[in-house]
């Protein structure tokens, strides 16, 4: 049985001294939790660094968007945040990875189903920003990864929508672009550059849109994570671990059966054909059945 | 009408030396099962039959309705040998069916499940089965070479041979209602964009390229036995000899109409 964990880390909003110290990846340090593992190494680091076993993933926007921002401008701003990422330039290449953008999805909830279908999720939260104990936060991001192999199965990003993060003509606002181009890094597997002209560093101030452009240093993470090589195109498979699903597992169907407590259909016992369309459904609930039983 | 045990009296009631019986003056009986009435007034009376027929099977759309939406008129065409044996009553047809139940590229999800669920189905399967009729004759003619029958059947099949094929699909035009607008996913999110449909969810991660349904024997869901129940049956006798009897019968099955033609020669 494999065990995940998940780690969430946040961009906040205050401004804090640099050190001189590098890129930083997510790591796994075992009974120790995450750490970080920085370039050059840091007096806390351990562990083994996470990443996406595979060079295609894609993210959603959840559908209701933002009262800043539509869903589908806000996708196209995650989209290009991404992209920065996956286009820097990693000497004779691009790093080996593509985040392709899969729509609209009705699901707000940041969540990682082992018995259902997932997806990464870019979701704004207007009214209330649930965190408490990191109050302070613009965003923060959720990324689930395999304790045993330290692949990423999952990213979600919640972004603080109780603040303004598009251009204000007066008051304070923070740039979304930019934010998101932080979340980003960490939904790849970077952590928190202690360097305060990185992308990747922990806090940006109001009207501060530096994070939309990459340091020297964020880049030198994004290429020892993913290697460069020929890019890779919308022909990648982004589907998610377990299937991508629109929905949140709650709402999801798995044949005739939903996770809900769907009503199974009737058994009809007609002929071959009907019972080849039984079997049908059925194959469904038997899967679901066995994935209780094989966490992985 | 005489029965035979009747006329083996009357025979040796003609040898000499012995007393000759009374009539038998036994009250004419109502006659259901007229082929043997016939066959006993030509003085052959066939009890057993040995006979073919084909068989046809049609599964209508609504049938694969009931389950889910998409499915198509399906045609099951078959075959048996059968032995019927006569009774004072009705008649017993002892079959051996073979049917082909199969099935071109149809798209098909289940009831209540979104549009990205549909797969397109294809079946190579066939099946042998076993199958008993009881046939109620009644004549239509004062000869009884033309009757009525109505009864049912029963019985069970085995799919011997053959494939159930799942593959994912997606609306090539666009439109996911309609399920004559699916074709076959290439592979995951192959055509590109196409990853709601062509997807790897768990319950079919690995539905691509002809992807074959294992048997229940086999960890799967395809099933090996299946009940067959028709009824009524209803049809007619032909009846131009003795020994040869022409079938044509329909009726309704559990999972469609079926219609036979079948000949017979008593033995």
């Amino acid at each position: 049985m494999r065990l995940i964990a998940a780690v969430a880390t946040a961009t906040t909003l205050l401004v804090v001294a640099a050190n001189a110290n590098a890129y930083c990846r997510t790591s796994n340090c075992g009974d120790r939790g995450e750490r970080t593992l920085c370039v050059p190494p840091g007096l806390d680091d351990c562990g083994t660094p996470i990443l996406w076993d595979r060079n295609c993933i894609g993210f959603a926007t959840q559908n209701a968007g933002s009262k800043w921002i539509s869903a589908t401008a806000a996708a196209a701003v995650l989209q290009q945040a991404f992209a920065r990422w996956t286009h820097a330039s990693c000497g004779e290449g691009v790093p080996q990875m593509r985040v392709q953008d899969l729509g609209q999805v009705p699901c707000s909830n940041v969540e990682y189903n082992l018995d259902g279908g997932n997806v990464n999720l870019l979701v704004f939260r207007d009214d209330v920003w649930p965190h408490i104990e990191k109050q302070n936060a613009l965003a923060l991001t959720i990324v689930t990864y395999d304790l045993d192999t330290n692949e990423i199965y999952d990213a979600d990003i919640e972004v603080n929508g109780t603040v303004a993060l598009v251009e204000q003509p007066t008051g304070v606002w923070f740039d979304l672009a930019g934010i998101l181009t932080h979340e980003a890094g960490h939904a790849l597997g970077l952590s928190h550059s202690p360097l305060a002209e990185a992308t990747m560093f922990a806090e940006i101030g109001p009207m501060d849109t530096s994070f939309r452009d990459l340091d020297d240093d964020d880049i030198a993470g994004i290429c020892a994570i993913y290697p460069w090589g020929s890019p890779v195109t919308d022909e990648c498979n982004p589907i998610s671990r377990h299937g991508f699903s629109d929905r949140c597992l709650a709402a999801q169907t798995h044949g005739d059966c939903s996770y809900t407590g769907g009503v199974a259909k009737p058994w009809w016992p007609v002929t071959l054909l009907s019972l080849l369309l039984l079997a049908f459904a059925r194959r469904r609930w038997s899967t679901l059945v066995a994935q209780f039983a094989h966490l992985t | 009408m005489a029965s035979p045990d009747e006329t083996d009296r009357d025979q040796r009631a003609a040898e000499p030396g012995e007393p000759t019986p009374e009539p038998a003056s036994t009250p004419p009986q109502p006659k259901v099962d007229d082929s043997r009435a016939a066959n006993e007034a030509s003085g052959v009376a066939p009890e057993y039959w040995l006979g073919a027929r084909l068989q046809g099977l049609l599964i209508p759309q609504f049938v694969f309705e009931w389950f889910g939406d998409g499915g198509t008129n399906l045609f099951v065409p078959g075959g048996a040998a059968t032995f019927t044996l006569t009774t004072s009553g009705p008649e017993l047809v002892f079959a051996l069916n073979y049917a082909s139940y199969g099935m071109g590229e149809t798209s098909y999800k289940p009831k209540d499940t979104p549009n990205t669920e549909y797969e397109i189905l294809e079946s190579t399967l066939m099946s042998l089965g076993a199958s008993v009729d009881v046939m109620w004759s009644f004549p239509l003619d004062d000869d009884a070479t033309l009757a009525f029958r109505l009864g049912g059947s029963a019985g069970f099949g085995w799919t011997f041979v053959g494939d159930l094929f799942r593959t994912q699909a997606y609306p090539a035009n666009g439109d996911a209602s309609d399920p004559d607008s699916y074709v076959k996913c290439d592979g995951p999110n192959d055509p590109a964009g196409s990853f709601r449909h062509c997807n790897q969810l768990d319950k079919d991660a690995d539905h691509y390229d002809g992807f074959a349904e294992p048997s229940w024997f086999a960890g799967g869901s395809r099933p090996l036995i299946y009940p067959w129940v028709a009824l009524p049956v209803v049809g007619l006798r032909y009846q131009p000899a003795a020994k040869l009897a022409l079938d044509l019968e329909t009726g309704i099955s559990i999972s469609g109409f079926v219609a036979t033609l079948g000949f017979r020669y008593g033995l």
